[in-house]
């Protein structure tokens, strides 16, 4: 009779683990089917181009005639110490993290962008999409395949909402079509929100700041009017472009940026930028990573795309890109500090980092007026297909790894979306003709 | 055979008959237009929401948006501060509904009292319909609406004015 009991117990025990859903460190729960490494992913497009000389590779001014210092302009994120000349070239901001990203996580040193035309919107969808392009840039038009937007909210189970998807981008332009592709049965219904942030909370906030602003009753009644004029109209409005958030997720949504924009006049929003630095500082990068963490504060969202893209005056001022290269970089480090500090998001959230593309080996013989340094371009040579990246999270992340060489790259920009496939758990539901790249297992435990 | 002045006279005959058959039929299309003088522009007004087929774009809404709210034309660089704004959000939606709200707190919108709605909602209802959409409504689209006024008792005449804007006809011309 004991030994049936026991039989029976260990019956029951084994189909409630099997059944029962698995407890990650920040206590939310998920379906046991797709295993996560974590529930938040964070991918800076560290964009505007990036020369690997420059950043991994850490030759700081040596490659500009007549100079040979060398260092590390990116201390958050590299180790290795700051050029001994630093402050007659740049102006060195002291890091934030004692303990560099690189030293915490898994340093892809050599990636290669592939195929295609090294432009920003071009290698922003390719690194985005998971697929290469080459039949075009295609500005201003929604990507050919799907997002990894699209790919987390179709395929992830159980479907989440577009709160739980942002693309936060620094400019307009073409930008803004990247929240969603063209692609048959993903599209806009699947799309992230966008933002971007320079223009809604820096140029032009004061249009929203003093907004009418409605409690749920009111939006009740408004709807229950709104709701009769549209039974009297064949039409439905579903051609406006844009994605669609419920009425309960715009509401909170347009409280967010009200709140958000009356805080950085009030001086309650924690701005990317060190204390001791004039605010005039800061930049469409750093109020890119500011919003970035406004956002990931208030929603937690569980995929978060944010691009930085200043350092593209390379094409004209080599020593503003230094400056603007060591900032992001500040920036990066602000906002993992900021994320350390949150108890949902510290370990439970993977930051992964990637220039879009590098730029040339040769210079296009540009001078800038601060210190005479070449400019660079980025016009598809070889060393514009050269990139890095940077995975870094909790304890099932490989830390203080550092891959690939000039000689043997190792990992590709089309790698990152199945790599975050991955982390979420929905990898395995995409199908494969909708992915180039593999997973960059080689990261985690 | 016509003399000089005949074939003359028969010219200038011909010539005004086809002016004078060409005023008739205009002044014919234009009788036919139905129009209101609505404030300092005369517009003209659709028969009926069948017609609106065509959805507006942004550009369009934000100042149509502005001209039924203000009863001015948008300035241009108000127009070009909103249509960046409108970029900068993914949800258009969104983006429309928090013009609404900035124009709507904005002391010179022109919007009547809740009291005024309340006191003659009959007027309220068509003047609004006129405004906002550009037709008169159905009988049974003002005797909902007054039902629907008088059952809210906090519904507010701001209310109503952001329903309008925000719904789908609105969207369309």
């Amino acid at each position: 009779m004991k030994r049936r009991k026991f039989i029976k117990n260990v019956a029951y025990a084994t189909g409630a683990s099997l059944s029962a859903p698995y407890i990650l460190p920040s206590g939310r729960l998920f379906a046991a089917t797709g295993s996560r490494i974590a529930n938040h992913v964070i991918f800076v497009l560290f964009a505007g181009g990036i020369r690997n000389q420059e950043s991994v590779d850490q030759q700081f001014i040596s490659n500009q005639a007549g100079f040979s210092a060398e260092g590390n302009l990116m201390e958050n994120m590299l180790s290795g110490a700051k050029p001994s000349t630093a402050g007659s070239f740049y102006s060195p901001w002291d890091p934030i993290l004692s303990n560099p990203l690189a030293e915490q996580g898994t340093l892809f040193k050599e990636m290669r962008y592939n195929i295609g035309p090294t432009g920003h919107y071009n290698a922003h969808a390719v690194a985005m999409t998971g697929k290469y392009m080459t039949t075009g840039l295609n500005l201003n038009v929604n990507p050919e395949f799907p997002t990894i937007f699209e790919l987390y909210r179709k395929h992830n189970s159980p479907t989440n909402s577009a709160l739980n998807a942002w693309w936060i981008s620094e400019a307009l332009g073409p930008y803004p079509s990247l929240n969603y592709s063209r692609y048959d049965g993903y599209g806009v219904n699947y799309g992230a929100n966008y933002i971007q942030p320079s223009t809604v909370f820096a140029d032009l906030g004061g249009y929203f700041a003093n907004a009418e602003s409605y409690q749920p009753d009111d939006v009740q009644r408004i709807n229950t009017v709104k709701q009769f004029l549209d039974n009297n109209f064949d039409q439905v409005a579903e051609e406006i472009p844009g994605i669609k958030n419920t009425a309960e997720d715009r509401q909170l949504i347009k409280q967010f940026l009200v709140d958000t924009i009356n805080g950085v006049v009030d001086g309650s929003v924690d701005l990317a930028i060190p204390p001791d630095v004039p605010l005039s500082s800061l930049n469409g990068d750093l109020i890119n990573i500011t919003t970035a963490w406004q956002i990931l504060k208030t929603f937690q969202p569980e995929l978060m795309v944010v691009n930085t893209t200043n350092l593209d005056v390379c094409h004209s001022n080599f020593s503003g890109y230094l400056n603007f290269l060591h900032q992001a970089d500040w920036g990066i480090g602000w906002l993992w500090d900021k994320i350390q500090s949150n108890p949902d998001l510290r370990d439970d959230t993977i930051l992964i980092c990637m220039p879009e593309h590098g730029r040339n080996l040769e210079s296009n013989g540009i001078t800038d007026n601060q210190n005479g340094f070449v400019a660079y371009d980025h016009t598809s040579d070889e060393n514009s297909r050269r990139l890095f990246s940077l995975i870094v999270g909790p304890g099932n992340v490989q830390s203080g790894q550092t891959l690939g060489s000039q000689g043997e790259p190792v990992g590709q920009s089309v790698d990152i979306v199945p790599t975050i496939a991955h982390i979420l758990g929905f990898h395995d539901s995409i199908p494969s003709y909708l992915l180039d790249g593999r997973i960059l297992t080689e990261a985690f435990i | 055979m016509k003399t000089f002045f005949q074939k003359c006279l028969h010219f200038w005959l011909s010539i005004l008959s086809i002016y004078l058959i060409g005023c008739t039929e205009e002044k014919t299309v234009i009788q036919q237009v139905a129009q209101v003088t609505y404030e300092i522009d005369s517009i003209d007004l659709y028969s009926s929401n069948i017609d609106k087929t065509r959805q507006k774009s942004d550009l369009q809404f934000i100042s149509i948006l502005y001209s039924n709210l203000f009863n001015a034309s948008i300035p241009s660089n108000i127009l070009n501060d909103l249509s960046q704004l409108r970029l900068s959000l993914g949800d258009k939606q969104l983006a429309s509904e928090m013009m609404i709200d900035y124009f709507i707190s904005n002391p010179a919108v022109i919007i009547p009292t809740t009291e005024s709605m309340r006191n003659e909602p009959n007027s309220f209802i068509i003047n609004t319909y006129l405004r906002f959409l550009q037709r008169a409504p159905k009988d049974y689209e003002v005797y909902a609406l007054e039902k629907l006024i008088a059952e809210n008792e906090l519904l507010t005449s701001k209310e109503v004015y952001r329903a309008f804007t925000l719904s789908n006809e609105y969207q369309f011309y």
